[in-house]
């Protein structure tokens, strides 16, 4: 292997003209970062609750928060699309739909997907009373 | 083999590449089990929500979902942090990534256990 350490290095964001499916590759890597939030959420919760009801009060209480909602509504949004864009990459993973069509196709579907999958997530919780 | 010029990625590529899909098909039931159980829980009090996670299969799923999804989070960060993080830095960071990787994973299945053993009837 020749060494050459003053290659360029991918990626050049600048350079390239928008498209979705860029747009959508980066914001799979953004929601991979919310869901480590998430991850780490979910063990404080653990924390939470085996430290006792006072702890745990404590913890649904920042949870219903404004700021704790902006958190879970992000972190539900990341779950969402994360999951939809996965399945994009595990539908490419067998060959198909690479054309330029059926590509962004799948990319905007990922991004519809996500948001309004968050929306009615959010819509449920509502209805149930949970937030109130 | 391994030159200081060649990211993992380019030596173990395809391993690491079935390692991803693999946990990722683990975790697709897992995300939308996942997504209910968050909506199930929202609003619960502390006793309530010790007696779901008392349920075995929702403990069960609990640290399954965790194992995996830290698993999935560690390549996923070392993808990120290879392609912008290089040299000393790069491998600093990604002994970072295992470190807090492997921290998140204990702890979380830690604290299943611990609960779970917390409610176990005496004498059981």
């Amino acid at each position: 292997m020749t060494e050459t350490p003053h290659r360029p290095l991918s990626p050049h964001l600048q350079v390239w003209r928008w498209h979705v499916t860029m747009a959508a590759s980066i914001l799979h890597r953004v929601s991979g970062v919310g869901l480590a939030v998430g991850m780490l959420l979910v063990v404080v919760w653990l924390a939470c609750l085996k430290a006792g009801p006072e702890a745990y009060a404590g913890f649904a209480a920042v949870s219903g928060s404004w700021f704790g909602l902006i958190i879970w509504i992000g972190v539900s949004w990341a779950a969402f699309y994360h999951l939809a864009s996965g399945i994009r990459h595990l539908i490419w993973d067998t060959g198909v739909g690479f054309s330029l069509g059926a590509a962004n196709a799948l990319s905007w579907a990922s991004i519809g997907f996500s948001i309004g999958g968050t929306a009615v997530f959010w819509f449920l919780l509502m209805r149930a009373g949970v937030l109130s | 083999m391994t030159s200081p010029h060649v990211k993992t990625s380019e030596m173990t590529g395809a391993w690491i590449w079935i390692k991803e899909r693999a946990s990722a098909l683990v975790l697709l039931p897992l995300m939308l089990w996942a997504l209910v159980a968050g909506a199930t829980l929202a609003g619960l009090d502390h006793a309530e929500t010790l007696a779901w996670l008392a349920q075995p299969v929702n403990a069960m799923l609990v640290a399954v979902g965790i194992l995996v999804g830290v698993y999935h989070l560690h390549l996923g960060l070392r993808a990120i942090i290879e392609d912008y993080l290089h040299g000393s830095t790069g491998k600093l960071v990604l002994m970072l990534n295992l470190l807090g990787c492997l921290a998140l994973a204990g702890a979380g299945l830690a604290f299943v256990i611990l609960i779970a053993l917390a409610q176990a009837p005496a004498g059981a």
